[in-house]
């Protein structure tokens, strides 16, 4: 009974937005097959769609579109790493050292409010226009949101379970394992979802600005050469990966937070 | 005065970086020889036109999204149906990297100064009527019954008394961030389409004119912090007069 009314409400949900979907491409696609608009604006739907059925094996795409969305996935990756080494150990170090908090917090704020992409040409003289480029800016872009975040959610911390439990053990590893993390993981789940998610625009700007693979190339070649499909064809590519990306966190931050009521 | 000192030490530690030529000075240059070209700049007026043309798309945008975003926020607040429908799309734009979406509104508009706009404004928007709408909905049914009880009139009343401050306080402490991002599209924009402070970091950049770009970076880095400091302060007193707002309601 619960199940079919959680699927009923569902497609409550889902059917309006499909149809509102379909009805703007199919809108068009009307108005590029009647020449209201350019088919160098706006591909018909069925080059459009045709696009997206032969990407992966499309002879015209440089280095093949296997080849450019690995090349993007796993920059956000590494990326993503350092994101998480830098930002977590630091946001932990200015929670728990006042003195620390007092002096960096203000310097980090200021850092945080300089546009990051500023510095994209300087980081590509500095480390090329290879893949460390677009890893130095997908740091940059996605640290100051995960550091802020994840310091906000620290201020969170119950100090009573943490003065608990060095009642029962000495060692800093064990509760910061055992005690810290779980208490602010459901925060700490959405702070990771916008380093995520800002070092993924870090990565696919600077791959549109300079670069030679990569999604954000090859939005920005299939826009260049005029190849219009491919270009949206790219950016569906792009947009589904994001959501792909949040719907993850999503889940995951709902599985945490069941968890953490049921405990 | 700890933080003058952290500042000055990173000019240290960068000078002696380039002293010890682990990169061409081509490539990075001295930090002193950067701020001769920040004092260069900003008294012999190079760039202005491109940082008067980047203030404008930044500024256009900002106040377009902004007010269009305000209204949207208190529109969707208003109307569940407007909110069931508008909101989804809203959130997976703000998920999304929204640079993929220039060269689209270029199709369609056509115009590089147009499109620099719609593409900040697109960033302002989203931020603006998410805030208003969370501030608005934080005011709960309590409320709007209390001022019911005391008589106040729907149509300009609880406007005027209750929802109007709630967004406005609302739009003022998501000012700060959106500008911030508004600033970050502008950027992006002169990046990939010139004029603009972008093409001519990137222009800078590819004749290898390494002073200059870094003197520039600076002057925009030491812009956007002037504008989060002044900004920081409205974010905060406007957060106070909202938790009024509701206090007082």
């Amino acid at each position: 009974m619960i199940k079919g009314n959680s699927a009923l409400s569902l497609l409550q949900r889902v059917v309006p937005h499909l149809i509102i979907v379909a009805g703007v491409l199919l809108s068009l696609d009307f108005l590029v097959r009647v020449g209201w608009i350019s088919r160098w604006t706006f591909p018909t739907l069925d080059d459009l769609l045709r696009a997206l059925y032969t990407f992966g094996s499309n002879p015209e795409v440089p280095h093949g579109f296997i080849s450019n969305y690995l090349t993007t996935l796993y920059t956000v990756m590494i990326a993503f790493m350092i994101v998480i080494g830098v930002g977590l150990p630091s946001s932990f170090a200015l929670v728990l050292n006042k003195g620390a908090r007092d002096v960096f917090y203000p310097l980090i704020l200021a850092f945080f409010a300089i546009p990051a992409v500023i510095l994209y040409p300087a980081i590509v003289l500095l480390f090329g226009i290879g893949i460390e480029s677009k890893i130095a800016l997908g740091v940059l872009v996605g640290l100051p949101p995960l550091i802020i975040t994840t310091t906000g959610a620290l201020s969170y911390l119950n100090w009573g379970y943490l003065r608990m439990a060095r009642v029962f053990t000495n060692s800093v590893s064990k509760i910061f394992v055992k005690v810290a993390i779980p208490s602010i993981f459901p925060i700490l789940t959405t702070a990771l979802q916008l380093g995520l998610s800002y070092t993924f625009v870090g990565v696919i700007v600077g791959e549109m600005v300079a670069s030679g693979i990569g999604m954000g190339f090859l939005v920005s070649w299939g826009n260049t050469t005029f190849r219009t499909p491919i270009m949206y064809a790219a950016t569906v590519v792009v947009i589904l990966t994001a959501l792909a990306i949040n719907l993850t966190f999503s889940w995951l931050d709902r599985r945490v937070r069941g968890r953490m009521r049921t405990l | 005065m700890v933080q003058l000192a952290i500042v000055a030490s990173f000019f240290i530690g960068w000078e002696v970086f380039v002293l010890l030529r682990i990169y061409p000075e081509v490539l990075l240059p001295r930090p002193i020889t950067v701020l001769n070209e920040v004092l260069r700049i900003v008294t012999t007026g190079r760039y202005l036109d491109h940082f008067v043309y980047t203030a404008s798309t930044f500024a256009s945008g900002l106040c377009l999204g902004s007010v269009t975003g305000l209204l949207f926020g208190m529109l969707m607040a208003e109307l569940r149906y407007v909110r069931g429908l508008a909101l989804p799309y809203i959130l997976m734009v703000a998920a999304i990297p929204k640079s993929i979406f220039i060269p689209i509104i270029l199709k369609f508009l056509g115009d590089v100064f147009v499109m620099k706009i719609a593409y900040i404004s697109i960033f302002s928007f989203i931020f603006v009527s998410l805030n208003v709408l969370s501030g608005l909905r934080t005011l709960t049914a309590d409320y709007l019954s209390m001022v019911k009880t005391f008589g106040a009139t729907r149509k300009t009343q609880v406007y005027r008394k209750l929802l109007w401050p709630a967004a406005y306080f609302s739009f003022l402490a998501s000012l700060r961030t959106a500008t911030l991002y508004s600033l970050v599209g502008a950027i992006v924009g002169d990046l990939l389409y010139s004029p603009g402070i972008g093409y001519i970091v990137s222009a800078l950049s590819h004749s290898l004119r390494t002073s200059t770009l870094y003197g520039v970076i600076m002057i925009v880095a030491l812009i956007a912090i002037t504008i989060n400091f002044v900004l920081l302060r409205i974010e905060g007193k406007a957060r106070m007069k909202l938790r009024l707002v509701e206090v007082t309601a």
